[in-house]
Parts: C-alpha cells; structure tokens; sequence
C-alpha cells in the first residue's frame, strides 16, 4: 500500500504507523462510562473507514486517511490536526 | 583538562569499495556543519529568515539556499536549517534573529551528513531509497524524508550532476556506512577527503 | 527417446561449446542452451524421479511451467533443489544432479512406492498418519520426508549476497513477446517512462520459439530490430531474468533478478538475486500463455512433453527432442509442431486430433505423417521412456504405433495469474476454451495471449492499443505504429482435458502425483470445492503450483460432479507467482545486518576497554567491563556495583529518548500527557514522570527538565523512545493543536553519562575545574543546569537511579567519546569505574526503582507503588480508565521485594509467586518475580516482583515457583527498596 502524503508525497506504507479510526473523540474527563467506548469500543468497516496513519519515517505528521478496508482504495489523505479544526 | 577532542559521525566508517579506476560513486563527510530543527511559531517568521539570511524558507519538500546557509524543509512548518559556517553558535545565532516566531533546537552533533555523487549514484541509491529519484521527479532542491535499509535518512539534492546530501542520524553512521559500502561497491566507491 | 542436436538453426551460439555435468556425466551444450535443451540434445530423456511413487520422469515444457524436470544445482553451499532445468542458463562448469532417487536414476528402491499406491492416494496423510499422534515425529514424518518430497536444500550457510531494491516507472510491461513489445515501444514512443520486465534471458516470449514471420524477417530478428530501437529510448529500461511474482497494493509489483544464477560465482560485489519493488502507473501484462496437456494414460512417460515445447527445442534450442514423435493435439495449433519437425527433417510418427475434420491448411502441415482424425491417446508405454503409444478411434479400434516422443496439446492456458492477485478472479471462455482475466487489479490491462488473444497479429495489435493507453491515461499523445505485417495462424480447438478409456495411471498434476482416480476418490468422499480439491489431493500445489495441472483437475471434477466449468470455479492465486528464495526477501538484513545497530558516541571507547555489549532495541550498550582475571559476569558486574557505590563510576546513557519541548504551552501540555504535575515545575529543575495510556495502564516513565521558561528536555525509556516520540505528537496534532508548542527528538544530539557514588561531585569538580559551584546549594537533588565544559555547551542534571549521589552530565554526541575518557581521567584517584547495565540494573533492584521487567503493558501506578502521583488537580490521559475498579483492585499484584529465605539461594526472575501450602497451579498464582540481581551490598539475592495484595504482605513467607528450571523456593516479601531506605546516600 502507498499513502499520498500531504507533505512528503507518495510513500510506501513501512513509512507510517497505524492507530484506527479517525471519527472518535476524545470525551471531556468526567464524562465516566463514554470513556471506555473511546478507548475499546471501534466499529469493524468492511468499506471506506477513516483512519489515523503517521507517517514517523517521514515528515512526522498524523494523517487522516479514508480508505477502503477491503480493496485498501485510497479516497483522500489530509493533516489530521486540519481534520481537528475542521 | 585539556580541550575534549570532538569526532565525527562518520569517522573511521567510510571506506572506498570496488574497482577504484572509475569509481562511479564518490562519498565524502561534510563536517564543521550548523545543524538545526526550527519550527515556524508565527506568520512573519519568513521574513525574520528572509531579513537574516535573504531567503524565504520553502514550505514543501524543497531546499532553499543563500551557499552559506540552507532551509531544509522537513515537514510542515519545520525545517532542518543548514550553516556551513560551523556547529559553534548556530542555534544561538538562529535563536536570536527568529525570536518568538521559531523554535531552534540544535542538532548539530544529531546528525552525519554525507555529499555524494558520481554517475552510478542513483543506480546505488535505488538499492535503498524508496522513493523516485529520476530527474523528472527528484530535482535539485527536491528534499525526501525516508528509509534506507530501516535508517532514516533526509536526503536533498545539491545539483544536476547529480550530487545529493544525507542527513543520517549519528548512531546509525555505521549501518548506513554498511549499506552504502555494500550497495555501492559493483560500481567502485571512492571515498573523499 | 533419444533426442539429439539438429544440425542447424536456432538461437545458440553454436561456436560457443559449454561443458557441464549431469549425474556425474560430463556433457557439452552451447551457450543460449538451458539445461533441458542441452539434456535433450545430448539424448538425456530420463531427468528425475516422481514425488510420491519415485516413476521416472523426463524433461515436460520448455518453460517456468515445468512440472518434472526439478533438478539440484551446484554443488556445496551453493546447492540448490527444485532448479527447473527448463530455465536455467546452461554456463560452462555447471553441476546439475537428478532429485528424488536413490541409489540412481535408472534404479529407484522407492519406485517400489508404486506397488503401495492405494495408500498414497488422495488425503493419504490424513488418512493414514492420523493415529496414533505420538508416531507423528518419530515415525510418521521421517518416514514421509524420505519416501516423498523434492530435492534437497544445503543446510550451509548461503555464500552469495542478495539485494533488494525499488524502481518507479509510468508503464510497467510484464513480458516480451509480441504484444509486450509492442505495448513497450508505443509507450516508450509516446515519452512515457517504460520498464519492460522479462522473465527469459532473452526478450521475444514465444517469438523465439516459433516460425511465424513477422514484417517478413523471423520473430528473433523482429524482435532483435524492436529491442534495439527500445534500447536506443532513454527513457525504457529493460530488465532481463526478470520475473515479476506479485501484484500489491497502489501500483506495486514484485519481482526478481536473477542476477548471477546463469554464472558459476557472482561476480565481485554482485549479488546472486535482486528483489525489486517495482511501482508503477500503469501496467501491461503480456505474460503470454501456458500449453495445456490432455489428460491420458501413462502421459507421465519420459517423451510425454508439451508440443509447444517440442517445437521450443527444435526453433529456438536446434533440438530435436526425439527420433519419432508423434502429435496429439486437440486444436490446429499442434499441428504446426509436425510442420516445424517435418521442416527440420525430424520423423513424425504420427499426428492424432479427436477433431473428425481440420483446415486443408492444417491438414497439410502433417505432410506425409500418418494422420487420425476423430482418435485419442490412450495410452502411452516405455518404462523409462516412451516406446509406443496406443491410439483408439472413435468406432473404439486401437492402433499401436512406435514412437519415443509424444508431443502433446490441448490448447492454450493464458498466463493471467498476476491479473487474478488483488482478490481479482478469472473467467472462463467457452470460445477460447480458457480462463481469461476478469476485473483486474488497478492500473492493470492484459494483452495478447494473456488475454487469450492467441494470435501474432492479435498480440501485436493489443500491444499498441494499451500501450498507448497507458500513455495517453499518463498524458503522454498516442504514437501511430505502422500496421504490421504477420500471419494470422489459427487457434481452433475443441474441449477434451482427459482420455476416460485411459486403462493405465492417468496424471493430472505430474508435480503432485495427482491422477484421474484421485480427483474421483476427492469428489466421492466429498472435497468437490476448488479449494477443497486443491487442499485434499495437493493438486496445483508445490513449485508450478499446477501451472499444467489446475485446468485439467478443475474440467474432470466439473465433469465428475455434472457442473460446467465456470460453475466448479478455480482456485485463487496468489502472490508469489513463482517461488523466492528467502534469501532475496532478506536481501542485506541477515546476520548482523539483520536490522540497522544504533551505536553511542562511546561505543569505540567502550570497545578500547573490553566491554561486553548487549542489545536494547536497535542500540548496543555496554553491559560490563571485564577486568583482566574476571572469568564470569558476576564477578565483573558486582565489582563494579562496589566501585560505584564505594566511591564513583560512569555509565553512558544516552540511548535513553531525549525529546525537546519549546513553546509557551509546553507546561499545559505535559500536565496533560503526564499523571503528575509538571507546569509547577520551577526553571533550572528535574521532576520524575509518569506517563499513562489512555486506558490508564503505564506506558513510560522518565524525568523531565525545565532549561527555561518554554525550554524542557524529556527523557524517555530506551526502549519507549519511539513510541512516546509518537504519542506526543499524537496528542499535540490530534488532541490538542491549539497548545503552542513544538518538540523534537535529540536523543542523538547529546552523549549523556551518569556520573554517580560518593565521589560524584568530587570527579565533576576536577572535571569542570574550580571556577563551577557544583556544591549542594548551587546544584541540589533534581537540579537541572546548562553550562559550558571548556566553551562546549553542556547540561548537568542532578539524577539518581542508583541511589547514590549522582548527576548527569551531557555534551553535543562529537564529544562524547572525548568527555567518556575525560571522565575517567578526572576520576583517577577516586578509584573511578565505567560501568554498564547490569550493574545499573543491579542498583535500580536494590533501590527499588521499576524499569521495563516492571512497566509490563498491564501494571497500573497503583501496582508499580507510583499510585500517589496520579494528580487529581488536572485531566490527563489514563487518568478516567485509571479509576476503573479492576485497575485499583488492592488484590492486584502489586510490587514489593523479595528476598531468598535461605540467603544462599538464587532467585529466578519469572518464577510465580504461590502461598506457602498452595498447590502450583495457575488457579493459585499470586503473581511473578519481575526483576532479579545478587546485590553486593546484601551479600545474596533480592528481587522485585509484582504480588497480589502486595504491599499488604511484607514479612510473609511465600514461594517463588519456577516450573522451567523445576525450582520452588521459599522467600520472604519485603518493601521494595532494599538499599538505603531512607535515601540519605543520593542527597549526600
């Protein structure tokens, strides 16, 4: 697999790191048992899925990919963190 | 105590390999390089550079060079900001001119940097960089922040000879030294003083 | 069958003789020769012996598909099995052995394997080694591995280097016969960047093999013109004993050189095989087709070969494979091999075809050869080679007739399993009689007889249209290629895969052993799925993976279970293609290069002084420093815990992660990613830190220190460096990217050392000399200072990790090597040791200090004794999860000390604690000795350890139980810090 790196272009995929899906929040402290399905509970996409990637051997910066899980298609690649501000 | 004696990243690792009459690929440590990871902090941090060093900092993969001082970019808003002038006093120096708009973090002693180039080199270099090096793509002032044989390297090209340098972070001087012997040799690999 | 070498033509190079050696025979072949054509040309038909039931076995295709002809090359470390003797290059002293007999090839003891068959038939193992399971490893396997199996591997070491490497392209072409050579040069016409990968030694494909002209010249010399104008194109790379095996994701293809396997030796400074990662935009596959063979009796004989291949050996090799040899084709295009033989003056016995009817132009490339229309083969006889062949006709009368060869077709099978890969499937052609490529992976089209567009002219044409194509899909303009001017042979063919009046052993998968009756006895017993076949009989598996085989197997289930072909489906391929030495997938990371060694700026110092190292993750260290007359570690580590602790010692430790914070939130921040405060912390100092994961599970520890007001250095773990490198900036990116800060590793920035014992202050003052106030007031415990070492910029921290008075000193990595000697020096009459990890391990033990033994991926603050660190001021990560109930349990295992009841005895770290009456099992473990040293101080060994209930249990006897080494001792639970309770020594 190959990931468009925003920054650094086209890179095979032992540049980056894996961390999972990209659509959950971090909850505010107390917010008790909604704290336990941030940190366990992912839905398993069998289909376009976004997802965290680093790119550590690279520019360093965390991604947002939206790929599909079954095909590995990659739809669109961008900065996590403009992700974040979006 | 007497003056602690410094030693290089490479010294002692880098020896010529292979037929020596026409070496296809010469390698040589830059040493006595001003080494440091700066961070953009504010808007008007490229015109504090371009007051200092007349020259703006690019903001994709690119080097941009005044001959004495070079902007390496490295990732977004960062840099790896090159002095030819010498390790002593550079994050100093780079600290004062940017002020609040950048964090300078030195590294001169973080990195070995290598200048290497011959007519073999980019069949040496495909032996390990994964990225395109062909000169449609990889041109002079291309930057590329990779892997070569599980090291990372960043690697910017100088010319159209072509000639490249590497910024290979200093413990891994041996392995890389390794790879680069090794890849190199069926074409001869001269090393310079 | 005696073949022999023709007296003129093909693509050797006659003038160019190559000895080598068969079976201890010496031989001669020419140049261009593969060791099949130099074999057949020397009338060498029997080549080896069959897997399963040892029959003789004899050179089949002329290509990768080759299902028999495996042989063992070279001799001593270079031994190589499973060699297909249909591909590789003849070279001049090449040593080739037949594989799979014993005491020779003419006689085989375990052709007696024969006479057992009905217990090697289809899922003989599961059948017949199921029981009992202790025979497995003794009896069953030894006895398997014997009678069955390939050649054998050299269990030396591999002398020869490998390579790997990565290539990029516009247009990746995937063969070089017609079709790829035309895709090639439209592509490279058009500007685009080409690699044209082929997997022969010359480029052609089939051009090479046949008599087809093509612009009026012969295919080799078309192609000869083709290959120099490609050559001429700056922008098209050839790449030659090229095989590409895989298709990956975004554009990626396998593929491997075969850089020095036609010559002797590798060259100085070559590698034996290179692996390429080829990435490209667009690819053409034109990877040609594989002959199927029709199905009949004793079609396994020696002479029973391919009819293409026949022609191969007659074309491009100068061979004829025999002296009389007979066609039997089910389509026009096995015709065409009488009409070459008859051409070269070779006998043909006799052209069959189960067809009633065929072309007049067909009919008359027979010449004057016996022709039987509407017939079969049924059988084929000669025990170690063919002999005679009995043909029946349709009305059910048989003929004998003589003959040492058998060229046999059955159509055209294309080459389409690299277009399959990606999860793509084949799809059957009823017209084509073929598997052909569906939906193919992205950026791949097929051309020519991969496509099953069988033609010359065909190939050509797909040739231009897709290499153009891809061209224009790249936004290069099309080139306009002159039409070109070929022969438009014919591929009729009608669907017959195998004899059913075969009355003796019918092969389907010749690799395998595999017969007709296999294939029945898979379907009765239930194993009618493609992959339930494959699995169960082993069919298609091994080296060819059924390359000559699967079509075959798949159309006589299909007939067996009354489907249609597509309906019973075909079995997925996968990558690779063909097989890889391991040795290319490991190119230059083997032995010590097995992954890249991280080395500090010590190292050589280290080395000077005979340090012994050992691996942390990719660094070496030094673990200790033998002295001379020291014969066992222990001696050497606990000297060196008596030197430190009885006066100074030092200890590089500049592997452990340094990651510089600047930025005026870097407070805010760590007070986010740590569990304990650290915005408080006061410029000019150090804080311990404890780091969570976000399900409240220890992830790092370390000290952090505050240089200025929005300058701090992070130490990290040796190990963790990375990992929290990663973390961070996940935290900074995702989480929280209105906090202004930026941070970088420097772990390679800086040479750190420990500097620790009594004398530590005394060694620094020499070092730093008069002029530097490093009393207690002006550098206390956790003090943290940027000064000069002789106009050098260094950093002194006031850390302890052995409990004694200690600092650290740390200056740009040049002069690391340099302050490591200047340390010693300023130590001289301090009695001054350098000491390695174990001795820092040994300290931290009796300090009670965890380290990674302890940070285990499942032990909490809580468990580790740090659960008064966590803040309850502040949110940070881990901090919820870490309140769950179970990770605040008392009952946890928690730590504490350990020490042998009986002084004299040796703990064991791993050993699992259990009460002193408890049964050892796991129902009953209470936990597990992490961490174990012999303490100098003590005088026997202490431990850590994590027990449940812990800290609630000093003083209680309890056993350390050790099931590997069968030990089970008593100890006593102690707390943690053995040495030095009180901490009086670090603040001295």
């Amino acid at each position: 697999m190959r990931i468009d790196c925003p920054f650094c272009g086209s890179r095979e995929i032992v540049e980056f790191s894996y961390l999972g899906d990209a659509g959950v929040q971090r909850p505010a402290p107390d917010a008790g048992s909604v704290f336990t399905d941030y940190v366990y509970l992912r839905d398993n996409v069998a289909g376009r899925h976004r997802e965290y990637w680093y790119h550590g051997s690279g520019c360093h910066s965390w991604l947002v990919v939206e790929r599909d899980t079954r095909s590995h298609e990659i739809f669109s690649v961008d900065y996590a963190h403009r992700e974040t501000v979006r | 105590m007497g003056k602690l004696a410094p030693r290089s990243a490479f010294a002692g690792l880098l020896h010529s390999a292979g037929p020596s009459a026409a070496p296809g690929v010469l390698v040589r440590e830059e040493t006595g390089l001003g080494l440091a990871t700066v961070f953009a902090r504010a808007p008007y941090f490229p015109r504090l550079v371009q007051s200092a060093y007349g020259i703006i900092p690019p903001e994709t993969s690119q080097v941009v060079s005044n001959g004495a001082v070079a902007f390496i970019g490295t990732g977004p808003g960062k840099w790896l900001a090159l002095s030819r002038n010498g390790a002593a006093g550079w994050r100093d120096e780079l600290a004062t001119a940017l002020g609040v708009t950048g964090s300078v973090i030195d590294q001169s002693d973080g990195f070995g940097v290598l200048r290497v180039s011959g007519e073999k080199v980019r069949a040496t270099f495909e032996k390990g960089f994964p990225v395109d090096l062909h000169p449609s793509v990889f041109k002079p002032r291309s930057v590329a922040v990779t892997l070569v044989a599980h090291i990372g390297v960043t690697l910017w090209q100088i010319d159209d000879a072509p000639t490249y340098e590497l910024a290979i972070a200093r413990s891994f001087a041996g392995s890389f030294a390794h790879w680069l012997t090794s890849s190199a040799a069926e074409f001869g690999l001269r090393v310079e003083v | 069958m005696s073949g022999r070498r023709l007296a003129s033509g093909g693509l050797i190079n006659r003038a160019a003789p190559v000895r080598f050696a068969f079976d201890g025979r010496d031989f001669a072949g020419f140049a261009g020769d593969t060791v099949a054509s130099a074999l057949l040309a020397n009338g060498v038909g029997l080549v080896g012996r069959s897997f399963k039931y040892h029959r003789p076995r004899g050179v089949f295709s002329a290509g990768p598909e080759e299902p028999n002809a495996l042989v063992e090359l070279r001799n001593g470390t270079r031994r190589e099995p499973n060699t297909k003797a249909t591909t590789a290059e003849l070279f001049a002293g090449l040593v080739a052995r037949s594989q799979n007999r014993w005491p020779s090839l003419a006689f085989d003891v375990l052709a007696i394997n024969q006479l057992a068959s009905p217990i090697f038939v289809a899922g003989f193992y599961y059948k017949t080694f199921m029981w009992p399971a202790v025979l497995w490893e003794k009896l069953y396997e030894p006895l398997i591995r014997r009678a069955a199996g390939l050649g054998k591997a050299s269990v030396e070491t591999d002398p020869d280097s490998y390579e790997k490497a990565t290539a990029f392209c516009d247009v990746l072409v995937i063969g070089s016969g017609p079709a790829g050579l035309m895709a090639a040069l439209t592509a490279g016409r058009a500007g685009a960047r080409v690699i044209v990968a082929e997997e022969d030694f010359p480029l052609g494909g089939r051009l090479l093999a046949e008599t087809y002209e093509i612009d009026g010249m012969p295919g080799a010399a078309w192609t000869a013109g083709v290959e120099a104008e490609l050559r001429a194109l700056p922008n098209v790379r050839i790449m030659r004993r090229t095989v590409v095996f895989g298709v990956y994701d975004g554009g990626t293809y396998g593929a491997l050189e075969r850089v020095s396997d036609h010559l002797a030796v590798p060259p100085p400074h070559q590698p034996r095989q290179r692996l390429w990662k080829l990435v490209a935009k667009r690819t053409v596959l034109a990877a040609g087709a594989i002959e199927r063979p029709v199905v009949f009796g004793g079609n396994d004989r020696p002479g029973v070969m391919l009819a293409s291949a026949v022609r191969s050996y007659a074309n491009r090799f100068g061979v004829a494979a025999g002296e009389r040899i007979a066609v039997f084709t089910t389509g026009d295009d096995g015709w065409r091999t009488a009409g070459d033989l008859l051409a070269q003056g070779v006998t043909v016995a006799a052209v069959i075809d189960p067809r009633t009817e065929v072309a007049p132009a067909v009919r008359a490339l027979a010449g004057g050869a016996e022709v039987y229309l509407g017939a079969m083969v049924r059988d084929a006889h000669g025990a170690h080679g063919l002999r005679r062949i009995d043909v029946v006709r349709a009305d059910g009368s048989s003929v004998s007739i003589a003959a040492d060869v058998l060229a046999v077709s059955g159509g055209w099978n294309p080459t389409a399993s690299l277009a399959t890969h990606h999860g793509a499937r084949t799809e059957w052609s009823d017209t084509k009689l073929a598997f052909l490529p569906g939906k193919t992976p992205p950026g791949l089209a097929v051309a020519g007889a991969a496509a099953g567009n069988f033609t010359t002219a065909e190939a050509l044409a797909d040739g231009v249209r897709l290499g153009n194509e891809a061209a224009v899909a790249l936004g290069f303009t099309a080139t306009s290629i002159a039409a070109i001017r070929t022969s438009d042979e014919s591929f009729a063919v009608a669907p017959l895969f195998h004899v059913a009046a075969a009355r003796t052993k019918a092969f389907v998968d010749l690799q395998n052993d595999v017969t007709v009756k296999d294939i029945a006895l898979a379907e009765r017993e239930g194993f009618r799925s493609v992959e339930h076949l494959k699995r169960y009989t082993t069919l298609g598996m091994a080296t060819d993976q059924g390359k000559t085989s699967n079509v075959n197997g798949l159309a006589i289930m299909a007939e067996l279970t009354g489907r249609s072909i597509p309906e019973t489906g075909s079995t997925r391929s996968r990558p690779p293609h063909v097989p890889v030495a391991i040795g290319a997938f490991a190119g230059l990371h083997k032995g010590l290069d097995f992954k890249p060694t991280r080395l500090p700026a010590s190292h050589g110092w280290a080395v000077a002084r005979g340090a012994v190292f050992v691996e942390t993750g990719q660094w070496l260290r030094a673990q200790w420093y033998p002295q001379p007359g020291e014969t066992d570690w222990l001696t050497s580590v606990t000297r060196e815990v008596k030197a430190v602790r009885g006066g100074a010692g030092i200890c590089d430790v500049s592997t452990l992660g340094k990651i510089a914070l600047e930025g005026p939130d870097v407070g805010a921040f760590l007070d986010r990613v740590y569990a304990n405060m650290f915005s408080t912390l006061p410029v000019g100092r150090a804080r311990y830190g404890l780091m969570l994961r976000e399900d409240g599970i220890v992830m790092d520890d370390g000290t952090t220190a505050r240089l200025a007001d929005e300058r701090f250095v992070m130490s990290t773990t040796t190990i963790n460096a990375g990992k929290v490198m990663q973390h961070l900036e996940f935290c900074h990116q995702v989480l929280w990217p209105e906090l202004d800060l930026d941070m970088v590793s420097v772990t390679e920035q800086w040479a750190q050392f420990a500097v620790a014992g009594p004398s530590s202050r005394q060694l620094l003052q020499t070092l730093f000399g008069p002029g530097v106030d490093l009393s207690d007031a002006a550098v206390p415990y956790m003090a943290a200072r940027e000064l000069q070492l002789d106009s050098i910029p260094a950093r002194l921290f006031r850390l302890s990790f052995s409990g004694e008075l200690a600092y650290e000193i740390a200056v740009p990595a040049r002069f690391g090597a340099a302050l490591a000697g200047a340390l010693v020096t300023a130590g001289a009459g301090l009695g001054v040791v350098p000491y390695g990890t174990e001795a820092l391990g040994v300290m931290r033990v009796e300090k009670g200090h965890v380290a990674g033994n302890e940070l285990n991926g499942t032990s909490t603050a809580g468990d580790l004794g740090l659960g008064r660190m966590l803040s309850s001021k502040k949110d940070f990560i881990g901090r919820t999860m870490a309140a769950r109930p179970g990770l605040v349990d008392p009952a946890r295992p928690a730590l504490v000390g350990l020490r042998p009841v009986d002084r004299a005895q040796r703990l064991r770290a791993g050993a699992h604690f259990l009460a002193r009456d408890a049964k050892a099992e796991a129902a009953n473990d209470a936990g597990y000795m992490t961490s174990v040293v012999f303490s100098p101080e003590l005088g026997h060994w202490i431990g850590l350890g994590l027990l449940a209930n812990g800290p609630q249990r000093h003083g209680e006897i309890i056993r350390a139980y050790d099931a590997l080494r069968g030990e089970d001792i008593a100890v006593e639970v102690v707390p943690p810090v053995h040495v030095d309770p009180e901490g009086v020594r670090l603040r001295g």
